[in-house]
């Protein structure tokens, strides 16, 4: 893992001063509330519904035990014992005290964590594969460039003032699990015919009221010229980005209004004017220096041959079998697996964790995962380097702290905002309907016959659920004071990243649960064989057997 | 202020909210400063009470008492003062019981002791 280098902890440090400095003022009454809010702001402290929230970073998803074990420690002490992760790999407290927020933050900085840039209209934190250096379909490990970008944006002055918050995200596999078509920037590494590293770039994808899929505007530029062809993006975007409406700000509407075509034209002639080739060898130099940091760890060899796991997978031993074929991926070594830790218990909070729970994987990761931990944009963590030897004992322990519930991928791994019980920005409540279908839907069996399914669900259509992308989305509004909730089928992420379509007039809370079970039913009924997942179903028939389902007259 | 109040014919008076800014905690404007109680909160009437109490809220401000704050209209419930508007009381009475879990195993959603 990264650690920082003396100019990073001086930064940290000196930021902290600085707010320690603005809170006293803000308590005094030297500043008002319209002068002290930006400050919060930049250093992640939101004013919620119910209390202050602090948005703790993780950059690319990436913590250590050390880390893990403290963020126990802030839940228990300044919090209410639990954290919750999101769909950005970061971590919110709901009830911090303004005047605990410094020593907090003092806390996460004794093990190099932070909390600025967690909000704003800055670059925000660099979401990542969270399989990134163990992905057996890896081409390269994105978390060197995700550092590098974390520095370069970090109190970047130019880019600190920007229209609208700006999101990065960075793939680094065959397969796209970091959704890089849904952010202001999406890259993935990909090598050239002579195995030289670049990105493909894209831009001006998002969610929100206007969900859009980012567009390739480069196939390929080389990975020394990637920060001077995203400071070209982000001066095209800076110059022309609509700041006189914060409903148009974002960089997809920008991209929208000129055409991909005019967009991609001013970004190469912004990029030929401003290219620096010392920020090239900079970046060379710079890459260099991270890349170790990532290194693999020092893996012992654990031969298959004795591999107690497949002992215990032969015998029988169905929960552990099941947990291991669903939460459980190929590795780069063979003798290794990813391990996937659902935060979707059946009736739970989706990426709740108790302080608990947070010192039990923190001391699972030591022992068998060299100490490291990932956090996922589906609010689930992973031990990414786990002995398939030690997968036994993994599980065993995972289940004593209801942390193996073997459904990821699965209906019941659900991904929902905070909503109305917490946000202030909610139309509805999120977290009480994802409790309630996970509960309606937790039996295992029936989840698998379902097959792979993602359900994601946002509280208001600002869209942090990311329920855009959702092959079953959720979003709920506010109709004539009450609740409502509407459905959008056929979205995903990744790969085939395709925006859902709202099906129809939204259901009342106590009606959603059946109307996501009549979805259900019309797909297992009708599918051809169980071959056929739910999108590959959505897409052969289209979305009027489910009208049918849900809206024809009984 | 801006009224968050919807249905007005339900309306029967208005209460000051605020969060309170050392910790953030919602609070409510009674006869004995800002309370957490909301079956504590002074419910103006009129136009005339509704202002007073803005007044008094304003002054709260400055002297660093509470951050934000806002008229909420309230409808009366057994004596009790009760938001109209939907997130309003969410505000008030949520966040909804077992949302604010981790989960301890068995099957069981646990709450977290406030
Ligand atoms: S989607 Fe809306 S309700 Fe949910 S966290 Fe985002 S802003 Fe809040």
């Amino acid at each position: 893992m990264y650690r920082y280098d003396d100019r990073d902890a001086e930064f940290v440090r000196e930021r902290i001063a600085r707010f320690r400095d603005q809170v006293q003022r803000r308590l005094r009454g030297e500043l008002g509330e319209e002068e002290f809010r930006p400050w919060r702001l930049m250093n992640g402290v939101y004013l919620q519904l119910h209390a202050y929230m602090l948005r703790v970073a993780i950059p690319y998803g990436t913590l250590s035990a050390v880390q893990l074990r403290r963020l126990a420690d802030i839940a228990e002490r300044y919090d209410r014992g639990y954290g919750h992760f999101t769909t950005r790999q970061n971590i919110q407290f709901n009830w911090p005290r303004l005047v605990d927020i410094p020593d907090i933050l003092e806390q996460l900085a004794e093990v190099e964590m932070h909390a600025i840039q967690t909000s704003g209209n800055c670059i925000r934190n660099i979401t990542c594969d969270p399989w990134a250096g163990v992905a057996a379909d890896e081409i390269e490990d994105p978390r060197p460039w995700c550092e590098l970008l974390r520095q370069w944006s970090s109190d970047h002055q130019e880019f600190t003032f920007l229209p609208r918050k700006f999101k990065v995200a960075v793939s680094g596999g065959r397969r796209d699990r970091a959704a890089v078509r849904i952010h202001d920037i999406g890259l993935r590494l990909r090598h050239d015919d002579e195995g030289r590293t670049g990105f493909e770039v894209m831009v001006g994808g998002g969610l929100g009221r206007t969900p859009i899929l980012a567009k390739t505007i480069r196939e390929w530029i080389p990975g020394e010229e990637l920060l001077s062809y995203l400071t070209a993006i982000l001066r095209v975007y800076n110059r022309y980005g609509r700041r006189d409406n914060k409903y148009k700000a974002r960089i997809k509407i920008l991209v929208h209004e000129l055409g991909t075509e005019e967009f991609r034209r001013q970004v190469e002639a912004e990029y030929t004017a401003g290219r620096r080739p010392e920020l090239a060898r900079l970046t060379v130099a710079e890459i260099a220096r991270i890349r170790p940091f990532f290194a693999p760890p020092d893996y012992a060899d654990r031969s298959p041959g004795t591999d107690p796991c497949a002992k215990h997978a032969a015998a029988d031993d169905a929960a552990f079998r099941r947990w291991l074929s669903v939460n459980t991926a190929a590795h780069r070594r063979p003798d290794h697996a990813i391990v996937e830790i659902s935060l979707k218990p059946p009736g739970g909070v989706p990426g709740n964790m108790t302080a608990a729970q947070m010192r039990l994987v923190a001391t699972l990761a030591e022992r068998c995962s060299h100490g490291e931990i990932r956090v996922t944009a589906e609010q689930n963590l992973v031990l990414p380097h786990v002995a398939r030897a030690d997968l036994h004992t993994v599980w065993e322990t995972l289940d004593t702290a209801g942390l193996a519930t073997p459904n990821l991928g699965h209906l019941s791994d659900i991904v929902a905002c905070p909503g109305l019980d917490f946000c202030a920005l909610a139309t509805a409540r999120s977290i009480p309907v994802a409790q309630a279908i996970g509960r309606r839907f937790a039996d295992l069996d029936r989840q698998y016959e379902i097959g792979p399914l993602k359900l994601k669900m946002s509280g208001c259509i600002n869209a942090c659920g990311h329920h855009h992308v959702a092959h079953i989305g959720i979003l709920g509004l506010e109709k004539r004071g009450r609740e409502s909730y509407q459905i959008t089928l056929g979205g995903s992420g990744g790969d085939e990243a395709a925006i859902g379509r709202v099906l129809g007039p939204g259901f009342a809370a106590e009606e959603i649960v059946d109307a996501v079970e009549r979805v259900i039913t019309t797909y297992l009924t009708n599918r051809r064989d169980p071959r056929e997942t739910f999108l590959d179903y959505l897409r052969r028939v289209g979305f009027q057997p489910f009208k049918d389902a849900l809206y024809a007259p009984v | 202020m801006k009224d968050s109040g919807m249905e007005t014919d339900r309306r029967t008076g208005t209460i000051i909210t605020a969060n309170r800014l050392r910790d953030g905690r919602v609070v409510f404007l009674g006869a004995g400063g800002w309370t957490t109680e909301i079956a504590d909160a002074t419910v103006a009437s009129d136009e005339q009470e509704r202002r007073a109490l803005e007044a008094l809220a304003r002054q709260s401000v400055v002297t660093c008492e509470v951050v934000a704050p806002y008229p909420v209209a309230v409808v009366d419930d057994r004596g009790r003062p009760v938001p109209v508007a939907l997130r309003e009381r969410w505000r008030i009475f949520g966040p909804g019981p077992g949302t604010e879990t981790g989960y301890a195993g068995g099957g069981e959603a646990v709450r977290v002791p406030v």
